[in-house]
């Protein structure tokens, strides 16, 4: 049996070695010891889901509820493991962008790494506040201090200012759940349900909307994405897409489908039709696209958009599909935006129309290429399709209009098939020529991604196995 | 089921011997797919396996053995068999393995979409197949067009699978299972809506794969792929796919009243295709076009709910046009064109190939002893008299076609004699005896699906418009007399030009990508006019950013005392 805690103590201890290491000014390298850091948790969580885990219990301060208290909930597992390992191959892309400030930069890593486990471990409310806070606020130091240009830390305080306002709003849920239940704890909260009158439910439910709208994000709140995504240095976007969008549909099926189920499904109609509006504006707008970057950020609101019909359905397949689907597009998206940095560093451009031709010059960078479009397009026996299938199965049933989104899928095809098209069939360039393919440790880097994606696809059942007690 | 998973092991290969590791793999698949057509003649076995299931509804992948599934993966396999002796032919100069890997998975993926019980099983197979003969067309993918055109073939096929994933979707809320034949038995106690969205969405399906009228265009395009390709894509796998998913889900398109609308639509494609073959120049793509036409009266077939022709003539189909497409890829080796002009003039009758060529051109326009005549005559059986008067106009036009094709290309006598190979005698010459004696499975068929044939007046009407054409087009371009008859018949032909609808196609993609390149400027702007708004805050704050030095560990000292006061107060305070 393995304690929770060890999970949150492993990259603390990395982080203070980091910042020994600092001190002393010698020694290790950061991004070594993050990574060593990294792959010990990994070991503890493969060693956990093996023997299994125990809560772990720690009363800060009795009066207001106030303590640490790791529990494995409803939905953690899928997420875990998605939070657990998905930062081991981003690291590689970090030590080839980061050359400044290397510690402070591994320590923001660790913070992130070590509070992304922590959001999705911590079942009393003050603690999952904290770590989402500490998550986002390195997020931010990370963007706007490693970002290239001016415009990247504009884009920081972008991000920061929206997704403060996103944090304001679930502090108001607790803070409302608490007045009403007298508990920060998720489970007693969960029991006491019956105890918040309707209207309270009500408001807490918008509230928690505002916060998942901004986070994951969906359509009329999405501003802060593109800037975002576009400006960041590519491991930051990697975590904002893979790990960060996932705490808006986290907390959506927590809390959303958890603990306001009742209002979710009265509001169903609305919103699923929110949703697919979102998806078809999305997938639209990435249609126009002309840079890889933008189009995966853009891609990336669409299968969000996907995830949010799912989870208002609030039909339990429904909303499995929709952890399926954030766990596998926490790996996809990671795929494609490794790629279009490969191509950024190598060619020095990401626009498809300047690039054309590559699979002559980089035939295992389009193997690559290719199984994340086709991942993404939801093809069998990659990981979106059985998370997209329960979603518009789960949907079906209570909302037709859903399937309307289908026709997303298809407009997702033609910009995804015409980016394929673009960069890398076709004449080469002769400016091009002088290209190299991938190194061999990034085709491990890309190997181990594609791995979980091919997992996750032919084996759903390990991930829908232990959804329990949905 | 044993077929599937030899192929399974078999995709992995990639180095050396790929041709030989995948011949045996196509080769073992026929043999066990005989040997259980044997085996379980007249049974049905289901394997079912569950993949995943979720809260109460279980997601089984299953497959069915039976008369139809295990014949179907015979003449699969059987031609995979023959297209992968002709691709050692055809292409010894290429990337060996990669082909043969994709080569590979297409046969597997096909053979798996012929015996998969489970609609999500269909499903699944039926992306495999798409996605590999993607691959597969834009297999020189240094070259502009086969991207354009495996992009085309993807894109419009696309539009199948999802509404094949919508009409899964559809009918397993309803039904709360996969399986078919389960699907099939209990149609009775579904709603009607149900069934019509379904089987028309089945359609839409069916349609796109198989190249039929709004979305044939992708066939042609297709032409771009090297030819063993096109000779599996045409004959026993993708295109045969769509017609395959509506036989085995007959009752529901013919429930949802699909069958009227089936007919005319194949009329009009048999019409468009059989005219604007009689324009094309390259012979690869006039075969595309009567692949359509051929596809088009199986769906005629189907629209008048007598599966038993369309599989027959789908069987007989997938032997004479592999056939004539060995031999084009063989003139394609030797002369390195497909124009037929350009052929003609490389002088290539008396050849080996002229006899087949002469026996696959008149198997596309159903003369009498070879097998496609006794196929037409099944196809023709529950034909209403105007669908029997358009089946005569359309054969007239076929032979025309077909004749034009024959009668150009070996139009001069040969000089010197083709080369002859085993690789290209063995499966041509196969093909070759079982289009001429085919007509014999006729009398075995009836045990594999119900199938009556008839030979009535207008088996022999459409018969004699069929001499009519062979004789029109024999004194027009064989003897290259009348030459305004040509130059009208093409001023005709272009009048149908498949380019007018693709200028709509094109004005549809480009509305859509214009939307999108708008919307992404609306986008941009929204996102912009959010930064302004940040901007002031940025402004705002422009006192506190004094503090901002770059020594990033002062912020995080600064945060580290922030988070250790917050607790430090709330433990204290409260």
């Amino acid at each position: 049996m393995i304690n929770l805690i060890l999970l949150l103590i492993v990259p603390l201890i990395g982080i203070s070695y980091i910042l020994f290491e600092q001190l002393s000014g010698r020694g290790l390298s950061p991004d070594k010891i993050s990574f060593i850091t990294m792959g010990i948790t990994a070991a503890v969580l493969l060693s956990g889901l093996m023997y299994g885990f125990i809560p772990f219990n720690l009363n800060i301060n009795s009066a207001v509820d106030f303590s640490l208290s790791l529990n494995i909930n409803f939905i953690t597992i899928p997420f875990l493991l998605l939070v657990v390992v998905l930062p081991i191959p981003i690291l590689y892309f970090a030590s080839n962008e980061i050359k400044e400030n290397k510690p402070m930069f591994y320590l923001f890593y660790l913070l992130v790494y070590s509070s992304a486990v922590g959001v999705f471990i911590s079942s009393n409310l003050i603690f999952f506040f904290l770590f989402w806070e500490v998550a986002v606020l390195s997020l931010f130091f990370m963007m706007s201090l490693w970002g290239k240009t001016i415009k990247s830390r504009k884009a920081g305080m972008k991000f920061l200012v929206f997704t403060q306002f996103g944090s304001l709003t679930l502090l108001a849920v607790f803070i409302l759940l608490f007045v009403y239940t007298g508990s920060f704890n998720f489970y007693t909260i969960a029991s006491k349900m019956s105890s918040v009158p309707l209207y309270i439910e009500y408001v807490s439910f918008f509230l928690l909307l505002i916060t998942v709208m901004i986070k994951m994000p969906v359509f009329p709140l999405h501003e802060w994405l593109p800037d975002a995504y576009y400006y960041s240095p590519t491991p930051v976007t990697m975590f904002l897409s893979g790990i960060l969008s996932k705490f808006g549909g986290f907390a959506f099926i927590l809390f959303g489908f958890g603990l306001f189920r009742n209002i979710l499904i009265n509001l169903r109609i609305p919103l699923v039709l929110l949703g697919v509006l979102a998806a078809i504006y999305i997938a639209l707008v990435a249609s126009g696209q002309r840079d890889l970057k933008m189009l995966f950020s853009y891609s990336s609101m669409f299968y969000m958009a996907l995830v949010f019909i799912g989870v208002s359905s609030g039909m339990t397949v429904a909303v499995s599909g929709a952890v399926l689907l954030m766990i596998s597009h926490g790996f996809v998206i990671t795929l494609l935006f490794g790629i279009s940095y490969i191509l950024l560093q190598r060619t020095g451009t990401n626009e498809t129309g300047k690039l054309g031709g590559l699979t002559s010059r980089m035939p295992l960078l389009s193997i690559f290429f290719m199984l994340a479009v086709f991942a993404s397009l939801g093809i069998p026996g990659l990981s979106n399709f059985p998370g997209e299938l329960l979603i518009f199965i789960g949907t079906y049933s209570v909302a037709g209009i859903s399937l309307i989104a289908i026709f997303g899928i298809m407009i997702s095809t033609n910009y995804y098939l015409r980016a394929l098209k673009e960069a890398m069939f076709g004449h080469l360039q002769n400016k091009l020529s002088g290209i190299k393919d991938l190194n061999r440790t990034e085709v491990l880097v890309f190997l181990f991604i594609s791995f979980f994606i091919l997992l996750i696809g032919v084996f759903p059942s390990l991930l829908t196995g232990v959804l329990g007690g949905l | 089921m044993l077929v599937s998973s030899i192929l399974i092991a078999l995709l992995g290969e990639k180095k050396r011997l790929s041709w030989a590791v995948s011949l045996i793999g196509a080769a073992a698949s026929f043999m066990v797919s005989s040997i259980l057509f044997s085996t379980y003649f007249n049974k049905d076995i289901i394997e079912k396996y569950t993949w995943f299931s979720v809260s109460g509804l279980s997601f089984s992948l299953s497959f069915l053995g039976n008369n139809l599934t295990l014949f179907m993966a015979m003449l699969v396999s059987f031609i995979s068999v023959l297209v992968l002796l002709f691709s050692r032919f055809y292409m010894r100069k290429e990337k060996q393995s990669r082909f043969y890997a994709e080569m590979s998975f297409f046969i597997f993926s096909m053979l798996g979409l012929v015996i998969a019980n489970s609609l999500l099983l269909l499903f699944i197979f039926w992306e495999f197949v798409g996605i590999a003969s993607y691959l597969l067309i834009g297999f020189w993918y240094d070259r502009e067009e086969p991207a354009v055109s495996s992009k085309k073939a993807l894109i419009i096929t696309r539009i199948g699978d999802l509404s094949f994933l919508t009409a899964v979707i559809v009918l397993f809320s309803s039904f709360k299972t996969f399986s078919i034949s389960d699907i099939i038995g209990s149609l009775a106690t579904a709603p009607h809506s149900v069934l019509v969205l379904s089987g028309a969405l089945l359609t839409i399906a069916a349609f796109s794969k198989a190249a039929q009228f709004p979305f044939y265009t992708w066939l042609i395009d297709a032409m771009e792929g090297p030819t063993p390709v096109s000779a599996l894509l045409h004959s026993a796998t993708m295109v045969a796919a769509g017609v395959y998913l509506l036989i085995r889900l007959l009752p529901i398109v013919s429930i949802a009243g699909m069958s009227e609308f089936i007919v005319l639509l194949a009329f009009i494609t048999a019409f468009i295709s059989a005219v604007l073959a009689l324009k094309e120049r390259h012979l690869k793509k006039i075969l595309a076009y009567s692949t359509i036409e051929s596809l088009a009266f199986m769906f005629m077939a189907i629209g008048t709910l007598n599966a038993g022709g369309a599989l027959f003539y789908l069987f007989t189909h997938a032997i004479f046009k592999s056939m004539l497409f060995f031999i084009t890829g063989i003139f394609a080796i030797f002369f390195g064109t497909y124009d037929i002009y350009l052929l003609k003039d490389k002088r290539i009758r008396m050849s080996w190939v002229t006899v087949p060529a002469i026996i696959g051109f008149a198997s596309i326009a159903a003369i009498p002893p070879f097998m496609s005549f006794f196929a037409h005559s099944a196809l023709t059986y529950n034909f209403n008299i105007y669908e029997n008067i358009a089946f005569v106009i359309v054969s007239f036009i076929t032979a025309l076609f077909s004749f034009r094709a024959l009668f150009v290309v070996f139009g001069k006598r040969a000089r010197k004699p083709l080369k002859k190979e085993f690789n290209t005698v063995f499966p041509v010459v196969t093909l070759v005896v079982l289009s001429t004696i085919g007509g014999v499975f006729l009398y075995f068929f009836g045990s594999i699906i119900t199938m009556v044939q008839s030979f009535d007046y207008f088996s022999f009407i459409s018969l004699a418009a069929v001499f009519l054409g062979v004789v029109i087009s024999y004194f027009v371009f064989y003897k290259g007399k009348a030459e305004s008859y040509t130059t009208k018949a093409r001023d005709f032909a272009e009048k149908f030009e498949n380019y007018r609808y693709e200028k709509l196609i094109i004005t549809a993609g480009k509305a859509v990508s214009a939307l999108g390149y708008g919307l992404a400027e609306f986008d941009s702007t929204l996102v912009k006019s959010v930064s302004t708004a940040a901007e002031s805050t940025f402004f705002l704050s422009s006192k506190l950013r004094e503090i901002e030095n770059g020594d990033a560990f002062r912020y995080l000292t600064a945060i580290i005392i922030g988070v250790v006061a917050v607790v430090i107060l709330a433990v204290v305070f409260v």
